[in-house]
């Protein structure tokens, strides 16, 4: 090879080396300015809990359930109204157990939810739709990110006697209402993009439990509320 | 000790269905036909039943128990209706086949996919009452006894109701051939058992009571 050829191939090398380059660079900066844009700006630029967060402020159930809460639950889909009960137990502080029943208490779904897992051991053929049980598992997640969540959030906002705290990554946003005066989580709100999608009321607390909660989500016209009923004594059947 | 082992292996898979059966019927019925002729006797001569209830739910997943009470209503031909006061007020009203439901003073509707158990057991006692029960194709029967109850064991024969339910097992009064209690049993493993009493029979009850607005 003669000294220009080398020369040649060697640029050739230079230039497709500062080609790849370029190239990882282009798409690391498209990348980045995507997500940047994807992250709604209400959700941008907020700092980290630490010194502010307790683990406790973020949880809807607090641990160490001796016994299953039962609600009552009423479910609104547009105009029909269905009343069931909901069975919610903790196997430990990170697996929780959730059964679902018709008022005369026919098992319609029972499931296990986890931090990394969502299992449903029963379920009657009708609910056993994909759609339905994605929604029912990405509902619980809501209700527990507080109790499955590691890390600590970011802090959205805190007002006097109220802290708001925020999980998510760019589009998906939960933003967790704490209240200093209840002590306890009063809000919850889902958001996808800028607009809400899940709103949890909680309206009472009992026992450091919620006692009265709702579950919305506006875009679906569903609306689930959830009253805690008190347990008919153990009575011995026969 | 292997040996021993196996043994007490043996003993206690001899001993289980007695123990499991220590409550309930532990011999097969010797007179069906005493039984059934006594069920049909008891149907004619009955327009009413008016009964308290306890229904417990046994639920294997969380290792729990769910307890209801209410009254039950039964008038002649076919009109049902379950006022549940615990744990909270609700009433379930069939009407010749109409189903009504009214959850703590409001009127609402009735989800007959999510209640096909609940359906098929009043299905169960109307027919029992009016004495056509062992006429069903739906199941086939088993006929027990215990000192107390003449049972009958409902196995489901076609495969869309085995999906929500094993068997049902009704248990008659000896003494007046009423229903005393109701165990069914679920493929999950679930079970509910309703037991009635203090009934009343051929009480006068209002024709209002099986129409809820």
């Amino acid at each position: 090879m003669t000294q220009i050829g080398r020369i040649e191939s060697k640029l050739i090398i230079f230039n497709h080396y500062k080609l790849y380059h370029l190239r990882s660079a282009f798409i690391g900066l498209f990348f980045s300015f995507y997500f940047c844009s994807c992250t709604p700006k209400m959700f941008r630029d907020l700092k980290s809990a630490e010194g502010v967060f307790t683990k406790e402020k973020t949880q809807l159930f607090r641990p160490g359930l001796k016994e299953s809460l039962v609600y009552k639950t009423v479910i609104k889909y547009k105009e029909r109204e269905f009343s069931s009960l909901t069975y919610f137990n903790e196997l430990n502080d990170s697996v929780f157990k959730i059964v679902l029943l018709t008022t005369f208490g026919n098992t319609l779904l029972e499931a296990e939810i986890s931090r990394n897992s969502f299992n449903v051991n029963n379920v009657i053929s009708y609910l056993n739709r994909k759609p339905i049980l994605n929604l029912f598992e990405k509902d619980w997640r809501l209700l527990l990110a507080g109790n499955f969540n590691l890390e600590i959030p970011k802090l959205y906002a805190d007002k006097q006697g109220e802290t708001i705290f925020n999980f998510g990554t760019n589009r998906r946003n939960g933003l967790y209402y704490y209240s200093s005066e209840k002590n306890a989580l009063t809000k919850i709100e889902l958001y996808k993009g800028q607009s809400v999608r899940t709103v949890v009321a909680v309206d009472s607390i009992q026992d450091s439990q919620p006692a009265n909660f709702s579950i919305e989500h506006p875009t679906l016209h569903l609306k689930m509320n959830f009253s805690l009923l008190k347990k008919v004594s153990n009575e011995t059947i026969e | 000790m292997k040996q021993y082992r196996h043994r007490l292996l043996y003993i206690i898979l001899a001993i289980a269905p007695v123990l499991a059966y220590a409550q309930e019927p532990v011999k097969p019925m010797a007179d069906t036909v005493a039984f059934k002729t006594g069920l049909e006797k008891f149907s004619k001569a009955t327009n009413s039943i008016q009964s308290d209830f306890i229904q417990e739910k046994k639920l294997k997943m969380l290792n729990d128990k769910v307890t209801s009470k209410g009254l039950l209503y039964f008038k002649k031909e076919n009109k049902l209706r379950w006022e549940y006061s615990e744990p909270f007020s609700y009433i379930i009203a069939l009407n010749n086949g109409k189903v009504m439901l009214k959850d703590e003073g409001k009127v609402s509707s009735y989800d007959a996919n999510a209640n096909k158990l609940f359906l098929e057991l009043n299905d169960i006692l109307i027919t029992c009452i009016n004495g056509n029960i062992f006429q069903s194709k739906k199941f086939s029967f088993r006929f027990m006894e215990s000192e107390k109850y003449n049972a009958a064991e409902l196995t489901p024969v076609n495969s869309a109701m085995k999906n929500f339910i094993n068997k049902i097992i009704l248990y008659f009064d000896k003494t007046d051939f009423t229903v005393a209690k109701v165990e069914m049993f679920e493929p999950s493993q679930n079970s509910t058992t309703i037991l009635f009493r203090n009934k009343k029979l051929n009480a006068d009850i209002p024709e209002k009571y099986f129409i809820l607005n």
